[in-house]
């Protein structure tokens, strides 16, 4: 499945300029597989049906622009960031860099590819060593990539540490010595020491307070427009993935279900999978949160080892169950929907999509919220009227 | 304590308290010796809960959420915690009762949902064997009937075809129906009390939204008193009646949802409303966040707790957020731990912080 975005007019002003000067993105990812391999259980073990963690997906990103991954757990979107910087191979597929193929690079050039794509984890636990100092951790990079640095690896380390938020004099300290969200800055140093242009960022603030997550997510976006990196930022956070990206994919079993710009994705959301993600999402506002439609998934996520025929959503989808006559639910189970461009930069993998403004934007509580989110409607159609432009 | 001062007098009526109040504590604290020095994780806690309501607690990790809830089931039993204070169950209290009579209440009048389901339910033995256990421990009922009522609960918590799951191990369940399994298990004496540790942290959203509907319609059913835990605001937004915000081990501000959510009054709580991002708000360009560090609960900051990290510092006069410990006084429909003018409070909330929620 080729992207679509090829012969399509795409919102995105960074895109835009780019197109214009027909030059390739920073990563181009086409028609991604991961599958892990399974074994019968047994005396023999024979080759079983594999996992199908990531069954083909394909995106492209910008210098200095965040694609957001968002999905329940399952959906493969932490599979596909680790299998884009390499940490797996894929399956199937190809992963561009800076306009040449690098899918199964091995040895130095991987090592090559390393110092221009990094990654920030989840757990600012398991992700340090314990037993090596912060300065040991976050020098690594330039002593494993045989870095020169002006004055010594130190002073290079101490300047890093301070740009993240941390205290150069605690270069000897040792990771236990530090809070979680101290922890991550620390992770987030040891990721741009070597100027990558490209980080994955797998949930890097799902395990911190919230009054900390704010600050890390902060650094994230000065540190982007400083150095013009790319983010591909996985979670399964709706608000915090809204807040951070520019554009903003949503998984389910290993498929792309709609791909948009965030305030497109966000304000007019139109798979109805992406529908019962938001109106889950809970509001700190409890006047709103009476009022607003939920729309209950029923069951659980299906196993990957079996996707469901067709559409793999269908089986939970509210819209297939409750409104669907009989003749289109056939295509919904017979029929496979390709991520097909269905309005100005926005892409959905359903048959019958449909805008639902209401489902993010809980009707306006009061009058002022009112005028608030009139004025994000306008914003939005001033966007869509520069495009053609 | 001026706290435990006011608190005896209040027994009585407080404003807010609606129906007859179920669970009161009192003064509670829970400190810790370690190698290092004490930990004071609960300092001073006081709260009560009626019938049919919802508490929501919240605050940061190390604010003494966990450990209160803990404290009430009496898990620092026999441990070296220092515990003191009351908790108050129908009059009844639960620090001073005998093992035994603990042993009666917990799981049947009072049962704990813990944060995460695979760590809190045996791996050896089936769901079925583990709840149906649960249910014998305080009913004095034949295995099959217990197995019946089993299946019946599982059911009820939307386990689909219960009575083949019943036999199946948690690891054969995934995470939201593990979940539910555990709330099963914590319902299956109807308890009074539900204390839900971070019930949903571990989940997905749409199945987080799925077992808060089922926290809601179970409380409607039984007419249980819920404690929720939390560190997420929308969280309690959607189910809790009352609020109470907790910071380094103390109450800081306590009221009615909406009061909390519309009209706070305490530093920290709008540092926690306004750093978090919104779907159902404009994007802004930066988050707010609370800057510094949660405190160390070995030494916390002199005076209010929260002074390190409080932008408002220079409205009060003299230097009492740094040498006072506010007070907090929970007679108070909506009490406050915070030494700024209850009417600047307010002004500073409408023209300071409400423009940035």
């Amino acid at each position: 499945m080729a992207q679509p975005t090829d012969t399509a007019p795409v919102s995105d002003t960074a895109e835009a300029a780019r197109r214009a000067l027909n030059a390739e993105p920073l990563l181009r990812v086409e028609n991604l597989k991961k599958h892990f391999p399974l074994k019968t259980q047994g005396l023999i073990r024979r080759a079983a049906d594999p996992v199908k963690a990531v069954d083909g997906i394909s995106f492209d990103l910008d210098a200095g622009e965040t694609l957001g991954l968002v999905g329940e757990s399952g959906c493969g979107k932490s599979t596909a960031g680790r299998t884009v910087l390499q940490l797996m191979p894929p399956t199937a597929g190809t992963i561009r860099f800076d306009g040449r193929d690098v899918t199964g690079a091995t040895g130095n050039d991987l090592r090559g590819l390393r110092s221009q794509m990094q990654m920030v984890f989840q757990d600012p636990y398991g992700s340090l060593n314990p037993r090596h100092t912060i300065g040991a951790i976050v020098g690594a990079p330039f002593i494993i990539q045989k870095t020169k640095t002006e004055k010594g690896v130190r002073t290079e380390v101490q300047k890093l540490m301070e740009r993240v938020g941390l205290n150069p004099e605690h270069y000897n300290r040792y990771p236990h010595e530090f809070s979680g969200g101290q922890r991550q800055r620390i992770g987030i140093a040891r990721a741009i020491a070597l100027r990558p242009r490209l980080i994955v960022c797998d949930e890097p603030v799902s395990a911190l307070d919230v009054s900390i997550q704010a600050q890390v997510v902060n650094l994230l976006e000065d540190l982007q427009n400083e150095f013009n990196l790319a983010y591909v930022f996985v979670a399964h956070d709706l608000s915090v993935v809204r807040h951070i990206s520019d554009r903003v994919a949503v998984m389910y079993l290993g498929k792309i279900m709609e791909i948009a710009d965030r305030d497109v994705l966000y304000s007019k959301p139109m798979h109805p999978y992406t529908h019962s993600l938001m109106s889950a999402v809970p509001i700190p506002d409890p006047r709103k949160e009476d009022r607003r439609e939920r729309i209950l998934l029923t069951g659980d996520l299906p196993s990957p080892i079996n996707p469901p025929s067709g559409c793999v959503f269908h089986t939970r989808c509210p819209k297939f169950r409750e409104q669907l006559s009989d003749s289109d639910k056939l295509r919904c189970t017979d029929e496979f929907p390709p991520l097909e461009l269905k309005a100005d930069g926005h892409y959905a993998a359903c048959h019958f999509p449909e805008v639902r403004a209401d489902i993010a934007m809980a009707t306006p509580a009061s009058a002022d919220d009112a005028a608030v989110s009139g004025s994000t409607a306008s914003s939005s159609a001033a966007g869509v009227a520069i495009d053609p432009a | 304590m001026s706290e435990s001062a006011t608190v005896a007098e209040v027994s009585t009526q407080r404003p807010h308290a609606m129906g007859e109040t179920f669970l009161q504590l009192d003064d509670l604290k829970v400190h810790f010796p370690t190698e290092d020095g004490l930990v004071r994780s609960v300092d001073g806690l006081s709260f009560d809960l009626a019938k049919g309501k919802t508490l929501g607690i919240v605050g940061e990790s190390g604010s003494g959420k966990s450990v209160t809830s803990q404290a009430i089931m009496g898990l620092h039993r026999h441990t070296r915690a220092k515990v003191s204070g009351q908790i108050l169950l129908e009059g009844e209290d639960l620090l001073q009762v005998s093992d035994e009579r603990l042993r009666k209440l917990r799981g049947n009048q009072i049962a704990m949902i813990f944060q995460d389901p695979l760590s809190a339910l045996h791996p050896y033995y089936t769901i079925g064997n583990q709840i149906v256990e649960a249910y014998r421990v305080h009913h004095d009922v034949k295995k099959s009937a217990a197995r019946t009522r089993v299946i019946e609960m599982l059911d009820l918590v939307g386990i689909p075809n219960p009575a083949r799951r019943i036999d199946q191990y948690p690891h054969e369940f995934s995470g939201g129906m593990r979940q539910r399994a555990m709330i099963a298990m914590a319902l299956v004496n109807d308890p009074k009390l539900l204390i839900a540790d971070e019930p949903t942290t571990a989940l997905d959203v749409t199945v987080q939204a799925q077992i808060l509907h089922l926290l809601k319609d179970l409380q409607r059913e039984f007419g249980s008193a819920i404690i929720i835990i939390t560190h997420d605001l929308g969280v309690v937004a959607e189910v809790a009646d009352d609020i109470l915000v907790m910071y380094a081990g103390k109450s800081v501000e306590r009221g009615p949802v909406d009061e909390v959510f519309y009209q706070p009054e305490m530093p920290y709580t709008w540092g926690l409303l306004a750093s978090m991002p919104r779907i159902d708000r404009v994007r802004q360009e930066r988050l707010n966040p609370i800057r510094g560090n949660p405190p160390s609960l070995i030494n916390p900051p002199s005076g209010c707790a929260f002074h390190p990290r409080c932008d408002f510092v220079s409205k009060v006069e003299g230097n009492r957020c740094v040498e006072e410990v506010p007070m907090f006084d929970p007679e108070q429909v909506h009490p406050v731990r915070c030494h700024i003018d209850p009417e600047l409070r307010r002004k500073l909330f409408i023209s300071d912080i409400k423009p940035q929620l």
